[in-house]
């Protein structure tokens, strides 16, 4: 069911990049639903990029499987690829090459790549179609990659952290193009980020992948509904998540708390930090359990 | 007719973009192919401004070198400078560059894609890698061919001056440093490159890792061009004479006899002055060695085996694109 209707899969997805070593990714199910814009946050080296490129064929799972629209990368590349546009982590451009190099590149590699969808794009953000790459600003450059992706006309956007080198303007430039984007044209996106603000601004659906395992998989709205903050002082409570320090330095308690009136609404800042400190804690016994 | 149009701008295009990506590269490798080809017509021209005749180069091998050159003595000398100094030089780099070009220009097409992230979004656009490693690589490989055979041209032109028609150096000394080798040279550097590129996914580690691969290679290649030939001892009449230590020369008397350098000078009357005149007269030379048929047959051979391992080369390298990760 999950096959047919997801956009995109992962079904027990593990991944280690040698053997004996450390998960990368341990036993990820999920379903991104079509037409949604899905975020996922995580610390550095918590997975993201790996589900991310294992979805590109970029990385053969260890174990379980994924799938794109049904399909899955490592059996049918090219089916699977052509309905995905991607925009990888730092625009990794052609520094020689210019913007309409770019395009002119896009055109040949893919397919009935969209050159004019491209074009007005890049165009509409005033990026200079006879300046080199190199010459480009991180932002400018991040338009770029992103221009290529929806030129694509791919159903399925997948989108590695590709904001982390910007700057605030820039990133909320390429948010508000993105969700336009996608939100006009049915696209799916699937955006990696440890930036959660900007996930705020942009998704309708939010992922928390904390050393290889996914904490949290729900809307936005219901993320914000079930979860609550208390202050955390002698016995917490039987449905704390996680804890973790607030920003006076209290320890806040992250509470499963649907329909319970315990504490206050938590920000989509506190439900990640929470659902963080979890994942840490799960693994930091984990490694007690192995010692 | 419409779709052969696309065919044709779409490759126009590809082949405009990928040397363009590697610009630097292909600046670098056609600038010394063309340089080391400039060379050697340079070399070539100031062999043949020297006008030395093969009747001089006779004498000066027959005779013993420059104690018999008599009246050729000079232009001689100044022929085998040049020679040995400046077509030496451009001969031995006929042999080097090839391959330097070849790698300069193979290791690019993956290696620095890897490097710089560039394969990520290629790949990604393309869907089928080896449809972008072939439209990556067809313009390089033409080109690598186009600079290799102007060199290689050159290089014929150069042996040919050289060799004095194979009175002063056997074209089978030579026969891995002019002519379809250098071409093959240039193709095995382009597929060692990209081979090492794709291994290692790191431009400087795939220079130097397919430079010395290169180096085992060739000195491979020589080591079995020397083995292939008959053994020094078989006499073996070849069309025209060599000079090599490797290889010897004889005289053939009017009943049939073979006598050695030596043994024929034994024969020569102390008053003669013009000793080769004589021995020219009173005997038939017999040269020992490879023919210069022995130089084109292993010439062949080689360029085969290039040419095979080139294409193994390229067929390993679609393998690992196809199965690699990028970085």
């Amino acid at each position: 069911m999950m096959e047919q209707t997801a956009a995109l899969s992962a079904l027990g997805l593990s991944k280690r990049y040698r053997r004996g070593g450390p998960w990368a990714l341990r036993e990820v199910n999920l379903a991104v639903p079509a037409g949604s814009v899905t975020a996922i946050v995580g610390p550095n080296g918590a997975g993201k990029s790996t589900l991310i490129r294992s979805w590109m064929s970029f990385e053969r799972p260890t174990a379980g499987r994924v799938l794109v629209d049904g399909i899955d990368p490592w059996s049918h590349r090219s089916e699977a690829l052509a309905r995905v546009g991607y925009v990888p982590q730092s625009a990794s451009l052609y520094r020689d090459l210019t913007v309409s190099d770019h395009v002119d590149l896009a055109a040949i590699l893919r397919r009935g790549f969209d050159r004019s969808l491209a074009v007005r794009r890049l165009a509409a953000l005033a990026i200079p179609p006879k300046q080199r790459a190199g010459d480009l600003s991180g932002g400018q450059q991040a338009q770029l990659a992103l221009a290529l992706a929806l030129g694509t006309r791919a159903p399925v956007l997948l989108l590695d952290e590709p904001l982390a080198s910007l700057d605030p303007l820039a990133r909320r430039d390429f948010l508000t193009l993105l969700a336009e984007v996608v939100r006009g044209e049915g696209r799916t996106a699937f955006l990696s980020s440890h930036i959660v603000t900007d996930v705020e601004q942009v998704a309708d659906r939010l992922v928390i992948l904390s050393v290889g395992r996914i904490m949290l998989d729900q809307d936005l709205a219901a993320a914000r509904a079930t979860h609550r903050i208390v202050v955390a002082a002698g016995i917490l409570p039987v449905n704390t998540i996680g804890v973790f320090a607030g920003p006076s330095g209290e320890q806040l308690a992250l509470l499963d708390a649907a329909g319970s009136p315990l504490g206050r609404p938590a920000t989509l800042e506190e439900i990640v930090l929470g659902h963080l400190a979890a994942g840490r804690a799960i693994d930091a016994a984990a490694a007690d359990w192995a010692a | 007719m419409d779709w052969l149009r696309r065919v044709l701008v779409s490759a126009r295009v590809s082949a405009r973009l990928s040397i363009r990506i590697q610009r630097f590269e292909v600046v670098v490798a056609t600038l010394l192919m063309l340089a080391l080809s400039g060379g050697a017509v340079l070399v070539t021209g100031r062999l043949s401004s020297v006008g030395v005749s093969e009747r001089c180069l006779e004498r000066w091998i027959g005779g013993g070198g420059p104690f018999s050159a008599g009246t050729c003595l000079n232009s001689m000398q100044q022929w085998a400078a040049i020679n040995e100094d400046e077509a030496g030089k451009v001969m031995a780099a006929m042999f080097v560059l090839p391959f330097v070009a070849g790698l300069l220009l193979g290791v690019p097409l993956v290696g620095r894609e890897l490097e710089a992230r560039t394969a990520a979004v290629a790949w990604a656009l393309a869907g089928s890698r080896r449809r972008w490693l072939a439209g990556r690589m067809v313009p390089i490989l033409l080109l690598t061919v186009s600079i290799a055979a102007i060199a290689a041209m050159a290089s014929s032109l150069l042996e040919g001056a050289r060799s004095g028609n194979g009175l002063w150096v056997s074209a089978f000394n030579d026969a891995s440093l002019f002519g379809p080798p250098v071409v093959a040279h240039a193709l095995a550097g382009l597929g060692l490159g990209m081979f090492a590129g794709a291994l290692l996914g790191r431009t400087l580690p795939s220079l130097v890792v397919g430079a010395i691969l290169a180096v085992l290679i060739a000195n491979a290649s020589i080591g079995v061009r020397w083995r292939s030939v008959p053994d020094s001892n078989v006499i073996q009449e070849t069309p025209s004479a060599q000079l090599d230590p490797a290889y010897d020369f004889r005289w053939v008397t009017a009943d049939g006899q073979i006598l050695s350098r030596d043994e024929a000078l034994a024969t020569v009357p102390s008053t003669t002055v013009d000793v080769v005149g004589w021995l020219d007269e009173h005997y038939r030379p017999l040269y020992l060695g490879p023919s210069e048929t022995t130089a084109a047959q292993w010439q062949q051979s080689e360029v085969a085996a290039y040419l095979l391992g080139s294409g193994a080369l390229l067929l390993v390298t679609f393998a690992l694109v196809d199965q690699r990760r990028p970085t």
